[in-house]
């Protein structure tokens, strides 16, 4: 059975990749609704007080999905990742993995790609189910703006599970991983907070989505996705490499 | 010709020392066994033949690449959600030598676990890993073999089996096997490693460890009374210790061998003694371990040349 196999019975037989795209659809079908539906509930919960609310429009029921994945699609992206990236989180699973390669790399690559695979498959689908049901309850969506913010989303999912990567080869247990991982990057958002123009952080792309449907970013995101991606590269090229040092 | 060699191998945790310069000499073919009591580097020095752990100072001399050793950890863990047979075919696919399913169904029979060849390793039994921990290093036709207490979990047909298995092995593959069980050790091993405190205190033939300690103890069989024979032994400089097991019935340990040998039948006589026998006794190696990992183990390491 080649490693390939083994990582993708890995994210099928574990549920892994349900989860993933159970969640993603959920969100995807769920934001729009609660956007087309929110003046409604407000009205209804008002009490006697008259609350004037915006009507739904496209944008905001994409920017709502938007920000969903770019927080509960993240966390569930990263406790996955690390459940699959943590290689030596099981000593004597480790051992057997490690004592049959003569390169981690072998080992942490196939990983990396799998779960990124099955997270931006999941990714897409619940792209697909928010562009659907918010044209069906609201308006059109642009199909070109969805699939620019689908591929900045997926780029951002990248990036976190690089992160999960990286500290998979410096933290040994799944849930450091998970912590370190959210706190990095939580702490993403400092770099802005000091004067670094934010469309080069990664986090710029986490709300690419919502901006491209919106037509609202004032900025080109170039700078982001080129900072992102070489950080993608970057931080595997340095895990695979610690991973392979790490010895007891 | 020697399957593994290590110089001076020495690990240490911080001020902690694991291993203290270990010279391990493993013939090749040889099942050896690695015995000491917890604590004393048995795993450490494993894992490090394994590549598993990186030694503070020392070398180490396979004859073997990397890729032609198989190491089996005390406790194994698998994928829960692989079957006994994917399990395997991950096994040898990940050391780039696929094998048939014929290859893998011999060696799961080989094991025992033809009945459970289907079934998620998820649900196996401690004694059913430890199997199959096995079967995923024949699996991949080792020259070296590294077996961390690999009967540990079994009951005692199963323990039986597979150090029979174990045993099978010698000239197909060179086999280190670390045990706490001697009885396991003495069954299935040609050179045994005694490990205390990181040192090797004995290394060699099992056979002459066991003749080196032999004649260190003696049955005494006399006719009643036999108080001044009792007291003729207590007070003999040449004896260690004395007991009387029943009336008559005396056990002698002795520091020197070759003296007892002169002495004894000496102090039966002047004793006046009635004697109905006199036999060497054989030592266990359990006896013998006891004996060595008791003293400082430094000076008294003794190795095959």
């Amino acid at each position: 059975m080649s490693v390939w196999r083994l990582e993708v019975l890995r994210v099928w037989r574990t549920r892994r990749l349900v989860v993933l795209v159970g969640a993603f659809v959920v969100l995807g079908l769920g934001d729009p609704i609660l956007t087309y539906y929110t003046p409604e509930l407000l009205k209804a919960s008002a009490g006697g007080i008259r609350v004037i609310a915006p009507a739904p429009t496209p944008a905001a029921a994409i920017a709502g999905f938007a920000r969903s994945i770019t927080q509960i699609g993240t966390l569930l992206a990263v406790v996955i990742g690390a459940a699959s990236l943590a290689i030596d989180a099981r000593p004597a699973l480790a051992a057997f993995y490690r004592t049959r390669v003569r390169r981690t790399a072998v080992l942490v690559l196939p990983r990396y790609l799998t779960v990124a695979a099955a997270t931006l498959a999941a990714l897409a689908l619940g792209t697909l189910a928010a562009g659907y049901e918010t044209t069906v309850l609201i308006g059109r969506v642009s199909p070109v703006a969805l699939a620019g913010g689908l591929g900045l989303e997926a780029l951002w999912m990248c990036f976190a599970l690089a992160v999960v990567t990286a500290w998979s080869a410096l933290v040994r247990g799944v849930l450091g991983v998970v912590g370190c991982t959210l706190a990095t990057l939580l702490a993403l958002a400092l770099p802005a907070a000091a004067g670094v123009p934010a469309s080069w952080l990664p986090t710029s792309l986490a709300a690419g989505l919502g901006a491209l449907i919106g037509a609202h970013h004032s900025v080109p995101l170039w700078h982001g996705v080129l900072v992102t991606a070489s950080a993608t590269v970057l931080l595997l090229v340095a895990a695979t490499r610690r991973i392979q040092r790490r010895m007891a | 010709m020697n399957a593994i060699a290590t110089i001076g191998l020495t690990k240490s945790y911080g001020s902690q020392v694991a291993l203290a310069g270990v010279d391990l000499e493993v013939a090749k073919g040889c099942v050896y066994g690695l015995v000491g009591p917890n604590g004393s580097g048995k795993t450490t020095l494993l894992e490090i033949l394994a590549g598993l752990r990186r030694p503070s100072a020392g070398h180490l001399r396979l004859a073997a690449g990397r890729e032609a050793l198989a190491y089996c950890p005390d406790v194994a863990e698998f994928e829960g959600w692989l079957s006994a047979t994917e399990v395997l075919e991950s096994a040898a696919g990940l050391l780039g030598r696929p094998k048939s399913s014929s290859a893998i169904a011999e060696v799961l029979a080989r094991v025992g676990l033809t009945g459970a060849a289907s079934r998620r390793v998820g649900g196996f039994s401690r004694g059913m890993t430890a199997r199959l921990n096995l079967a995923a290093a024949l699996v991949d036709d080792p020259e070296i073999l590294l077996l961390d207490e690999p009967a540990a979990a079994l009951d005692p047909a199963g323990r039986v089996e597979i150090l029979e298995l174990v045993a099978s092995l010698a000239g197909e593959a060179t086999v280190v096997v670390s045990s706490h069980d001697l009885a396991d050790v003495e069954r299935v091993c040609d050179d045994i490693g005694m490990l205390a405190a990181g040192r090797l205190a004995y290394q060699g033939p099992l056979a002459d460890l066991l003749a080196a300690h032999a004649g260190r103890t003696w049955r005494v069989v006399v006719r009643t009374p036999a108080a001044t024979l009792l007291a003729a032994l207590a007070g003999a400089p040449w004896v260690e210790a004395v007991s009387e097991a029943s009336p008559g019935n005396f056990e002698v340990q002795v520091g020197d061998p070759d003296r007892a040998q002169l002495e004894l039948p000496r102090a039966l006589a002047e004793s006046g003694a009635r004697v109905v026998s006199i036999c060497p006794m054989s030592p266990s190696l359990e006896e013998v371990f006891l004996s060595l990992t008791a003293a400082p183990a430094g000076d008294e390491a003794r190795e095959r040349s």
